[in-house]
């Protein structure tokens, strides 16, 4: 994360006027480090998808059944969510690059909430199948849905996590136009976790 | 209506919605089998390109970065292809 800027830079660019072109140097947005990290995570997840659709190819009716138990709807509405709170943060990031500093806070804030909301709807859906005797042992297609959608289930409590830190940040005026690393570090893990469930949720909710 | 074509952010999420209702619908439908498979695939490839260039700003940075994240799409989709074909054989 970015160090807060001198104040006269912060006031410098608190002053409308025409916005910075976004990563003008065709770099990666936020800070490096962060990218090695999305990147290794998105091969995990892209090694993930294969090791299901490879155990599908052989247990054919039992994972068409198994999706088939599941709850779509939830599945759905897990997907509104994590986009919209991606939208959200996506727009926290271009409007602090125009210096709006409070818009900015409100949109991580959204941002947050619909990540609250996905953890919410989650849980409930955990609760109705472990509640219907379903375990990891129960077969092979419950012990990927549980173990692939808990694994994102963990990557976004850490991307709440960081967006948490970001806001209080925001809320500190620790971010302003001409520097807003930290924010777009946060911002570029939590679209990784978005893009990661726009995978999973057709693959196991829906694709038979 | 004038501001959502405007915002791009916006126009992005509007976009990831209508396709995911989409995605929905087609589950709901009783959609099966291959074809039915690569147009949901299809579909989330493409939900996943507007997240990578737009809401992640990749569109904004070099050919090469493009690149990198385009060739983990289309991995993760040709894993998931390879995966299916061999199911439906």
């Amino acid at each position: 994360m970015s160090s807060r800027p001198p104040a006269s830079v912060t006031q410098a660019n608190s002053s409308p006027g025409p916005a910075p072109q976004p990563h003008a140097s065709g770099e990666l947005p936020g800070d490096f480090a962060i990218w090695i990290f999305i990147f290794a995570e998105l091969a995990v997840f892209a090694v993930l998808f294969g090791a299901y659709s490879f155990t599908r190819a052989s247990h054919l009716e039992m994972f068409n059944a198994g999706q088939l138990t599941l709850d779509r709807t939830s599945g759905m509405l897990n997907t509104v969510l994590l986009i919209t709170a991606s939208a959200c943060v996506a727009e926290a990031v271009r409007v602090m690059s125009l210096g709006r500093q409070k818009a900015s806070e409100w949109w991580l804030l959204a941002g947050i909430a619909g990540g609250a909301g996905f953890l919410i709807v989650k849980s409930l859906e955990y609760s109705a199948k472990f509640g219907a005797g379903i375990s990891l042992s129960t077969n092979l297609f419950y012990t990927f849905y549980l173990s692939l959608t808990f694994f994102h289930f963990m990557h976004v409590v850490l991307g709440m996590v960081i967006l948490l830190a970001v806001w209080l940040k925001t809320r500190r005026g620790g971010y302003s136009a001409a520097d807003h690393t930290g924010m777009e570090t946060g911002a570029s893990y939590w679209h990784m976790v978005d893009l990661v469930w726009l995978i999973l949720f057709p693959l196991v909710y829906v694709m038979r | 209506m004038k501001a959502l074509l405007a915002n791009r952010n916006a126009l992005v999420w509007a976009l990831l919605l209508i396709a995911t209702f989409a995605q929905t619908w087609i589950g709901a439908s009783g959609a099966y089998g291959m074809a039915a498979a690569m147009g949901l695939l299809a579909i989330a490839a493409l939900k996943s390109r507007w997240v990578i260039l737009d809401f992640m700003g990749i569109r904004h940075t070099r050919p090469f970065w493009q690149r990198i994240l385009g060739a983990w799409l289309l991995l993760a989709v040709a894993l998931i292809v390879a995966g299916f074909w061999v199911g439906a054989r």
